[in-house]
């Protein structure tokens, strides 16, 4: 049940909104936590059961951790609540996956029924989640005093485990245990969701069809200008579709009382790979700086001895090293298949390639040829992100190049870019650039002397921002209905 | 006591009487009409219902696209006109919502005269909907109505079964006759107290739970008393389809004319199977959601008034100056396959088996293939129409079919290319051809029979008359949700002459279970010109309009449609004998007759 949905929008969220405020203050969390279980289950029973196992167990070990004095006990039993997840991961995200690449039956997944296509929804993101509590409580000297239903409302609440933000339990824990949903923390909630709604289903929805037409074509007709937009479109997609569920996720937490981190900061405008990074799923790059970058480089520091080592001083070697190794990491996080592992690798590369002199150069020595290396780099990544198999990347990527077979029919472009789509494409391409943020900021605040004016000018501004709220719900609305309606699947007359 | 009346007692009582007078004051405005129409024998109850008077109109035949009615047939002998005037035929639904209205001069009308009117849109039917067809004066003195029901003609639906079983009547066919006839007329009870309880319900929850939770969240210092708008505005719009649902929607509908597909239906709850039930009532709201319909068919207008596109781009393209395509006629000649070669060259070894089997029992047998309308109407297509591709399946199957020189094959294309420049082939808002274009493919195939049969002689040009029936929005303009947008003129082919062809008894044979159109599966037409060849019609939508041309060509014509599978039909052929097979398909559907040979 995607937050874009009608039975989410119309029938969950009301339904859970109402229990929610109608409970007194101590039965939040557990409606809460009904609420999120009843949301999961409609992604499958079979996985729910593997989420509340997950939960059960890692709420095991927290607590174990937790009430244990002995630091190396403690250490012992972190490092056994890791490997679960780690194997918990691999078992259920990455198994199926190798069977099915290498024709094997699905080893330790068919017992409980779960396709091994299809991967339980948000297994990556909690079980992220998972370890973030137990690197938490095994640094912390306090007795957490955590109960059951609490640590499953961090694991499992619904705003978060499909898509994120991955939330450090020190950041949600006191949430969880006193909160104060207020009417101005609602409204702007309201605002946040309408926002992600926008992003989601008025710019992301279109542009995902064009794109996946165009990557439905097949290679021989494919022509490079057609290439290139279903990339940039693609790339735009991506950022619209996950920046605005994280939106609508901030939103949804806002709603219940809840403050989340941002995931994503305007990522197109950096001028390096590394930028990019410290805008884009921002909790999960700072997940993986923390709890893979940051120990690794530490455990290589310590092991390495020479100072250099083929020419290259050993602090670079590590930051290369290290890097390579986060990214990969990271492609694999994304998904068990080549194009994931190969799009970590590019990007590991280009960071490392942006700490060498050649590197800093190009990003920093002019501010255009830094975006241009960049907006290069990034829309190819993206074409190896969501391909299917590296043959299809590959291939795809030639015709970009100018390489491909097909005919170049310049009148082809108006069958994606026409009059509608040219809307979302400027509204896109403006939304992705902090202009917009810059005109709203620089919008002169009038500070009028007559009290009566100044008000019915607040009024007016604000009206303006319900409008366009109001005209959004109702648009998107209208989009997701229409949506629904899957007729003239073959029809004959 | 004292307590009973402090100042929050006031306040909460001040609320629940003002949700009360809200709620009272919606429903009364809600008119849930819920018609239990009942029947009643003429004579019995002639009192005028507002201005529906129980009627006289005979309603004669009503034509139907799919589930659209397009058009009415009416005989107004018996209507006591006294206005000679304006007049109106308007078409009402059973919430006396005006569905159509078509102005007519009634001097025009000869008495004992059958009327045909043509809907400017179509209206959509359902099962068991029932609707009124009133004739109305201009002095409003002559008003005569009657309710038709979208089975009158074929079955009986649950509404009438009701009206049956409530009147204690035997079900005969006479009742039903009659029930056309309009010899029984219909009183429409409101069960208006049931529909006023629901919108009470639904207004008084909704006010309710939206005050409570905008009083549950804790006051804030810093929020503005306009942001209030935005959070009143929010919680009522997210509160209000699931309650809407819950207490305005109680009669979910069963299908979706539109869509062509049964609605999904609400699934029973039972924990063991919570796994599919989630899904299945995540269908269910999909399918039932207020508005659903209005919703989808608003934003498809608005996408073709704004932005000259069609909502449904794998049903339909817009083309240049508002031509319609169906996506995989536009896709077909692109290049892009449905078909493999071998496929293509089964077909062919089907139709050389099935010559060869119709000569050993005598019977000639030809192939007519109709032509994509995009093969014909190229330069409409949209600007990003790639024309280079010049190779596609269409072409392929026509070269293979004349390699094969047993095969007698008609090839349409030709032909309607010539007449092209004298007139409009394909309609512009369908992909069928146009009375025009289907009398030029006739002549067409009546001189191949020609070569064969010497005294079979196609009907010319100045023998017929292309009859104007007003404008018409059918067809894809309707499946596009776009029929409010766009017509087009609607022609029908009569003789100019009596016919010497008329509707003979059906034979009986039965269609395929799956057959949506199974009135539509035989039509017998005989001329009783023993001198003439008999001829079996294996057809599809497209032969619709030549049915009565072709008929008077021949002494005996068996047309069947037989659910697009263009089959052998081996069982209708022994019995019929007939001397002559004429296949007659939409070339896009051809390949349907591969799953058919299996």
């Amino acid at each position: 049940m995607p937050f874009n949905s009608i039975t989410f929008i119309y029938f969950f969220l009301p339904l859970s909104l109402i229990a929610y405020y109608l409970v007194p203050p101590k039965f939040r969390n557990t409606i809460l936590l009904i609420s999120s279980l009843v949301f999961y289950a409609w992604a499958g029973i079979a996985f729910l059961f593997l989420l509340v196992f997950s939960s059960i167990i890692n709420f095991i070990f927290f607590v174990s951790i937790s009430r244990n004095r002995n630091p190396r006990t403690r250490n012992k039993l972190f490092v056994f609540g890791v490997i679960f997840n780690v194997l918990f991961l691999f078992v259920f995200k990455y198994l199926p996956a190798i069977n099915v690449a290498i024709g094997l039956s699905d080893v330790g997944t068919h017992i409980l029924g779960i396709n091994s296509i299809v991967l339980p929804l948000g297994i990556s993101y909690y079980t992220f989640k998972a370890i973030s509590s137990l690197v938490y409580i095994n640094g912390s000297t306090n007795d957490d005093g955590v109960n059951l239903i609490d640590y499953l409302v961090y694991l499992t609440m619904f705003q978060q485990i499909a898509s994120g933000p991955i939330d450090r339990y020190q950041k949600l824990n006191s949430q969880i245990y006193h909160r104060n949903p207020t009417a101005g923390q609602f409204i702007s909630g309201i605002r946040r969701f309408a926002l992600g709604l926008f992003k989601k289903v008025i710019i992301s929805g279109p542009l995902g069809i064009i794109s996946s037409q165009i990557f439905a074509i097949s290679p021989e007709n494919l022509s490079t200008p057609i290439a290139w937009l279903g990339a940039i479109t693609f790339a735009l997609q991506v950022y619209y579709d996950f920046s605005g569920y994280t939106d609508m996720a901030i939103g949804l937490g806002k709603f219940f009382g809840f403050e989340f981190s941002e995931n994503f900061n305007f990522p197109f405008v950096s001028r390096s790979i590394k930028e990019f990074w410290r805008r884009w799923h921002i909790t999960l790059s700072n997940w993986l700086r923390d709890y893979i970058f940051q120990p690794l480089a530490y455990s290589l520091n310590l092991k390495l001895d020479a100072e250099s080592y083929f020419w290259i001083r050993k602090s670079d070697l590590i930051y290369y090293a290290t890097t390579v190794l986060t990214f990969l990491l990271c492609g694999i996080w994304h998904g068990a298949t080549w194009p994931f592992i190969i799009w970590g690798l590019i990007h590991g590369l280009l960071v490392s390639f942006e700490k060498t002199k050649a590197g800093k150069w190009v990003c920093t020595r002019y501010k255009i040829v830094g975006h241009i290396y960049f907006l290069f780099f990034i829309t190819v990544s993206f074409v190896v992100f969501q391909a299917k198999t590296m043959d299809s990347a590959v291939q795809y990527l030639g015709t970009m190049l100018g390489f491909g077979s097909g005919e170049i029919y310049w009148p082809s472009l108006t069958q994606y870019i026409d009059r509608e789509t040219s809307i979302i494409y400027v509204l896109a391409i403006l939304g992705a650039t902090t202009i917009l943020d810059k005109i709203n900021s620089s919008i002169p605040v009038f500070d009028l002397n007559n009290k009566r004016l100044q008000k019915i000018y607040n009024s007016s501004y604000h009206l303006i921002i319900y409008f366009g709220i109001a005209m959004t719900i109702l648009l998107s609305t209208i989009i997701i209905i229409s949506g629904t309606s899957n007729s003239f699947l073959y029809f004959q007359f | 006591m004292a307590t009973l009346f402090n100042r929050r007692f006031f306040i909460f009582t001040a609320f629940i009487a003002g949700y009360i007078c809200i709620a009272l004051t919606f429903a009364s405005f809600h008119r849930n009409y819920n018609f239990k129409p009942v029947l009643i024998p003429k004579g019995e109850h002639n009192k005028p219902l507002g201005r529906i008077i129980a009627g006289t109109v005979f309603i004669q035949e009503i034509q139907m696209h799919n589930d659209f009615l397009c058009a009415i047939e009416i005989e107004l002998a018996t209507w006591n006109r006294t206005n000679k005037n304006r007049n109106k035929l308007v078409i009402l639904d059973n919430g006396f919502t005006i569905l159509q209205e078509i102005e007519f001069q009634s001097d025009s009308i000869k008495d004992n005269s059958f009327r045909s009117f043509f809907f400017k849109k179509p209206i959509e039917i359902g099962k068991d909907k029932h609707f009124f067809v009133c004739l109305l004066s201009e002095d409003g003195q002559d008003n005569n109505c009657i309710t038709a029901w979208t089975d009158t003609v074929a079955t009986t639906g649950k509404l009438y079964q009701e009206s049956i079983s409530k009147l204690g009547l035997q079900e005969t066919v006479k009742t039903r006759k009659n029930l056309l006839k309009g010899s029984l007329q219909i009183k429409t009870i409101e069960s208006e107290k049931t529909g006023f309880i629901m919108a009470f319900l639904f207004m008084f929850c909704l006010l309710g739970i939206s005050t409570v939770l905008i009083y549950k969240l804790k006051g804030d210092q810093t929020v503005r008393s306009i942001e209030l708008i935005l959070l009143i505005f929010f919680v009522i719009s997210l509160l209000t389809p699931s309650l809407y649902f819950i207490f305005m929607q109680t009669e979910k509908k069963e299908k979706s004319n539109w869509e062509k597909r049964m609605l999904a239906t609400k699934p029973v709850f039972d924990i063991r199977n919570l796994g599919e039930y989630l899904p299945q009532m995540q269908s269910f709201i999909n399918d039932h959601i207020p508005f659903r319909d209005e919703i989808i068919s608003y934003k498809a207008g608005f996408y073709y008034k704004y932005f000259k596109k069609s909502s449904f781009p794998n049903i339909s393209v817009i083309g240049k100056e508002g031509w319609i395509f169906r996506t995989g006629e536009k896709d077909a000649i692109e290049g892009n396959r449905d078909i493999s070669k071998d496929e293509i060259l089964e077909i062919v070894k089907i139709l050389h088996t099935r010559t060869e089997y119709y000569k050993k029992i005598g019977i000639h047998f030809y192939v007519a293939l109709i032509p994509m309308k995009t093969e014909l109407y190229k330069e409409f297509l949209p600007s990003y129409y790639s024309q280079s591709v010049k190779d596609n399946y269409v072409n392929e199957i026509r070269s293979e079919i004349k390699k094969d020189t047993l095969v007698r094959f008609i090839d349409l294309l030709p032909s309607l290319m010539d007449a092209k420049a004298e007139g409009q082939i394909y309609y512009k808002n369908d992909m069928h051809w146009t009375p025009f274009g289907a009398f030029s493919a006739y002549k067409d195939i009546i001189n191949h029979i020609k070569k064969d049969f010497p005294h079979v002689q196609p009907i010319e040009g100045n023998q017929i008359e292309f009859q104007y029936a007003g404008k018409i929005s059918w067809g894809d303009a309707i499946e596009l949700c776009i029929q409010d947008y766009v017509s087009e003129p609607y022609y029908f082919i009569k003789l100019k002459k009596i016919p010497n062809a008329k509707n003979c008894n059906k034979k009986g044979y039965l269609p395929q279970p799956k057959f949506h159109l199974p009135n539509e599966y035989e039509i017998h037409r005989c001329s009783s010109n023993a001198a003439m060849p008999n001829i079996v019609i294996i057809r599809d939508s497209f032969y619709q309009t030549l049915v009565e041309l072709t008929s008077e060509n021949f002494n005996n014509s068996l047309f069947i449609w037989d659910n697009w599978e263009y089959g052998i039909n081996e069982e209708i052929i022994k019995k019929e004998k007939p001397d002559i097979v004429l296949l007659e398909a939409y070339i896009g559907f051809l390949p349907n007759i591969l799953k058919a040979n299996k």
